[in-house]
C-alpha cells in the first residue's frame, strides 16, 4: 500500500468526528443547516471510507458507496446545508425536493450500472480514483504503459480506450457535475459570500476566518476532483485530507464564541 | 358597596405602609446602592471587531477571497464544459 492510499484512513477518522459534532448541534438546535451538513459529512466520511477499504480489498458495493456518496453527491449535500442559511425558506423547501429526488435518481443511476462494471480492471495497487472510469484515447494518444484497452463504440465513432471500472459513457457518470456545480456554487460560494459580509461589517473576525477557510477546504476537493477528471487521479485523496482538515477547522473556529463577547467592559450610559 | 374614593385611599395607604416598611428595612436603600456596581458591571458584546492594521483582514483575506471567487468560477465553467460536451472526458 503506497502512501498516497494510506490517506484516506486518516480522512475517515477525521469526517467521523466531524460528523458526529455537527449532528450533536443538529439535535441540541434543530438548525436544518447542521442536519444538511452532517448529512453531506457522513457522505464525505463515507466515501473516504470505501477509498480506505478499497486500498485493501475489491468490494462491489463499497465501491456503489465511493462513487455515489464520495463523487457525486456529498458536495450538493454540504451546500445545501450552507443554502439554509442564506436563502428563504421557502425556496430552499423546493430546492431540498430537488435534491432528494436528484439523489434517487443518481442512485438508481449507479444502481443500473453495477452489473456493468469492469471487475477485472480493478487492483489495489492504484487508488480508486485512478481506476473508476473508461477514457477514451483521443487520435494518436497511446496508453500509458500497462494499462488495459478495449477497441469501443462511443457517441458513433470507434474508438481505443482505457479500461475502468465504469463502462464508456456510463449515464451516472453525468450527474456528477450537476451536483458539483450546485455543491461548489453554494458551498463555496457561500462560504465566501459571508466572509465577504463579515469583512465588509468589520465584525465577528473568526466569523470571516472560518469561512476563508471552509471557502478554502471545499475548494481543495473540488480542485483534487477535477485534476481527477484529467487524469491525475493520485492528488484525490491529499485534496480529501486538506478539505477534512480546513473544513473541520473552520467549522469548529466558526462556533467557538469570541472572549471579548464575554467580558468587553461597556461604557455606561450616564 | 364601597365608594370609587374609598377604593384610592385604601390603595394610597397599602402604598405608603410599603414605602415606609421598605424605607424601614432599608431595601430601597440597598436596591439603589446595587444599581451602581450592576450598571458598571461588563456587558456583553455581541459583536467583536476586526483590528485595525491588520495584515490578515486588510490583505491576505480580501486577496484570498478574491482568488477562491476566481478558482471557483474556472471550476464551474469547467464542469459546466463537461456536461455540454465542450470537454471532452
Amino acid at each position: 500500500m503506497s502512501f498516497n492510499q494510506t490517506l484516506p484512513f486518516l480522512s475517515t477518522l477525521i469526517m467521523l468526528g466531524f460528523t458526529v459534532w455537527v449532528f450533536e448541534r443538529y439535535l441540541r438546535r434543530r438548525n436544518p443547516a447542521f442536519l444538511f451538513w452532517g448529512i453531506g459529512l457522513a457522505m464525505f466520511g463515507a466515501g473516504s471510507f470505501a477509498e480506505a477499504y478499497l486500498a485493501l480489498a475489491w468490494n462491489k458495493w463499497i465501491f456503489f458507496v465511493w462513487y455515489l456518496f464520495g463523487a457525486a453527491l456529498n458536495a450538493a449535500w454540504l451546500g445545501h446545508g450552507t443554502l439554509y442559511l442564506l436563502v428563504r425558506k421557502r425556496w430552499v423547501h423546493a430546492i431540498t425536493t430537488l435534491l432528494i429526488l436528484g439523489s434517487l435518481f443518481a442512485a438508481n443511476l449507479m444502481l443500473q450500472a453495477m452489473p456493468k462494471l469492469d471487475e477485472a480492471v480493478f487492483t489495489k495497487d492504484k487508488p480508486i480514483s485512478e481506476q473508476y472510469g473508461t477514457k477514451a484515447l483521443a487520435e494518436g494518444e497511446t496508453a500509458p504503459a500497462g494499462a488495459l484497452t478495449v477497441e469501443t463504440t462511443y457517441r458513433g465513432k470507434e474508438v481505443t480506450a482505457v479500461r475502468g471500472l465504469l463502462p464508456l459513457g456510463t449515464p451516472v457518470r453525468l450527474t456528477t457535475p450537476f451536483f458539483n456545480i450546485y455543491g461548489l456554487l453554494t458551498l463555496v460560494g457561500g462560504a465566501i459570500y459571508s466572509a465577504y459580509l463579515f469583512w465588509r461589517k468589520r465584525v465577528m473576525p473568526n466569523r470571516v476566518v472560518a469561512n476563508v477557510l471552509i471557502a478554502a477546504g471545499a475548494l481543495a476537493i473540488g480542485f483534487a476532483s477535477t485534476l481527477t477528471r484529467l487524469g491525475y487521479g493520485e492528488y484525490l485523496y491529499l485534496g480529501e485530507l486538506l478539505s477534512a482538515i480546513l473544513m473541520f477547522i473552520g467549522f469548529r473556529l466558526a462556533a467557538r464564541p469570541q472572549p471579548d463577547e464575554v467580558s468587553v467592559p461597556q461604557p455606561v450610559p450616564a | 358597596m364601597p365608594k370609587m374614593a374609598d377604593i384610592y385611599i385604601y390603595l394610597i395607604k397599602i402604598f405608603t405602609n410599603s414605602l415606609a416598611y421598605l424605607h424601614k428595612k432599608e431595601t430601597i436603600g440597598q436596591i439603589k446602592n446595587h444599581e451602581a456596581p450592576m450598571a458598571a458591571q461588563p456587558q456583553a458584546n455581541r459583536k467583536s471587531h476586526i483590528p485595525k492594521d491588520s495584515v490578515l483582514f486588510e490583505k491576505i483575506v480580501p486577496l484570498a477571497l478574491i482568488v477562491m471567487g476566481v478558482i471557483t468560477l474556472g471550476l464551474i465553467l469547467f464542469a459546466a464544459g463537461v456536461l455540454l460536451g465542450i470537454i471532452q472526458f
